[in-house]
């Protein structure tokens, strides 16, 4: 999974949530069904030979499954790419999730979990309890976007209004934005 | 009468204080960073911190924090700005650079 050039791990820096959206959704096609972990606080992390190598979250989320062992023992790990190239413990990824630096303390105030519809952290919205179109096509632009930035992906010629990635994901989240005020006004 | 004159006048100052503090708030534009990578999104404010070099600013939709460099002159304002809208959900326009997270500038949507 982490050598997937679809979901940009790589860009730790930002859009956690749509990564880990990618993965609950490509582990789904494979019958596995991912849950998810969300952190918030005042977080930071620490990634060596990355594009980023010092990372700022005000939250940060990954997916999380339990492996079983040879010994039939169940443990949650979590999966998360760009941080770690293995699965680790929750203790291991909240160690790395805040990582002190001279100039700043990290703290973290909330640590749960969620199902694997849950595209933002509690504070922000509601549970969900199955795929929120807005939230899928969201994450699909989010790292569409990042994987130009990566040059991971053809970016389509800057200045172009209608055909740069930017500029599709200014219009894509004015849409969404525009569809939740629907979706407001309805309930 | 030379007693209320004076009262009149140091209510007067106080209102004026008040009006341009608010004014400051929200005619505030930040300044223009100039950077080779630049995007663009309207969010709200949900809550930022201070370290010792920049303001760390935590949007709507999105989990970085979003790094506002310090400069003496206007930090005062920057920091009006940001409690003003934090308490509200109204959105801004943030130019930043997408590789460092640095934003370049910050204006209510209606600027």
């Amino acid at each position: 999974m982490s050598s997937n050039k679809k979901i940009p791990f790589q860009f730790s820096i930002e859009g956690c949530y749509a990564r880990a959206t990618g993965m609950a959704l490509m582990a789904e096609d494979e019958k596995i069904f991912m849950g998810k972990i969300f952190a918030e606080g005042n977080l930071q992390a620490k990634i060596e030979n990355s594009f980023f190598p010092l990372n700022k979250w005000g939250w940060h989320v990954a997916t999380v499954v339990y492996v079983e062992d040879q010994n039939k023992k169940q443990t949650l790990n979590v999966f998360d790419p760009s941080l770690f190239d293995h699965p680790v413990s929750v203790e291991e990824w909240k160690k790395k999730i805040l990582y002190e630096t001279k100039d700043y303390k990290p703290s973290l105030t909330a640590l749960y979990y969620g199902s694997r519809y849950q595209y933002n952290p509690r504070s922000h919205e509601e549970n969900r309890t199955a795929w929120d179109l807005m939230d899928v096509d969201d994450a699909e632009q989010m790292m569409k976007f990042m994987r130009c930035r990566l040059d991971i992906a053809d970016c389509p010629q800057e200045g172009n209004p209608t055909g740069n990635e930017q500029g599709e994901y200014q219009q894509h989240r004015q849409r969404t934005d525009q569809l939740q005020q629907f979706k407001d006004g309805a309930r | 009468m030379g007693q209320f004159l004076q009262s009149f006048i140091f209510v007067l100052i106080v209102i004026i204080l008040g009006c341009s503090k608010h004014a400051t708030a929200a005619q505030f534009k930040g300044y223009e960073v100039k950077s080779s990578s630049t995007a663009e999104f309207n969010e709200s404010v949900v809550r930022f911190i201070e370290s010792q070099k920049e303001f760390l600013i935590l949007f709507s939709k999105h989990s970085a924090f979003y790094r506002f460099p310090k400069k003496q002159s206007i930090d005062i304002q920057i920091r009006d700005f940001l409690e003003a809208r934090s308490k509200t959900a109204v959105k801004v326009r943030v130019k930043y650079n997408p590789m460092t997270a640095e934003i370049q500038k910050i204006e209510d949507l209606k600027n």
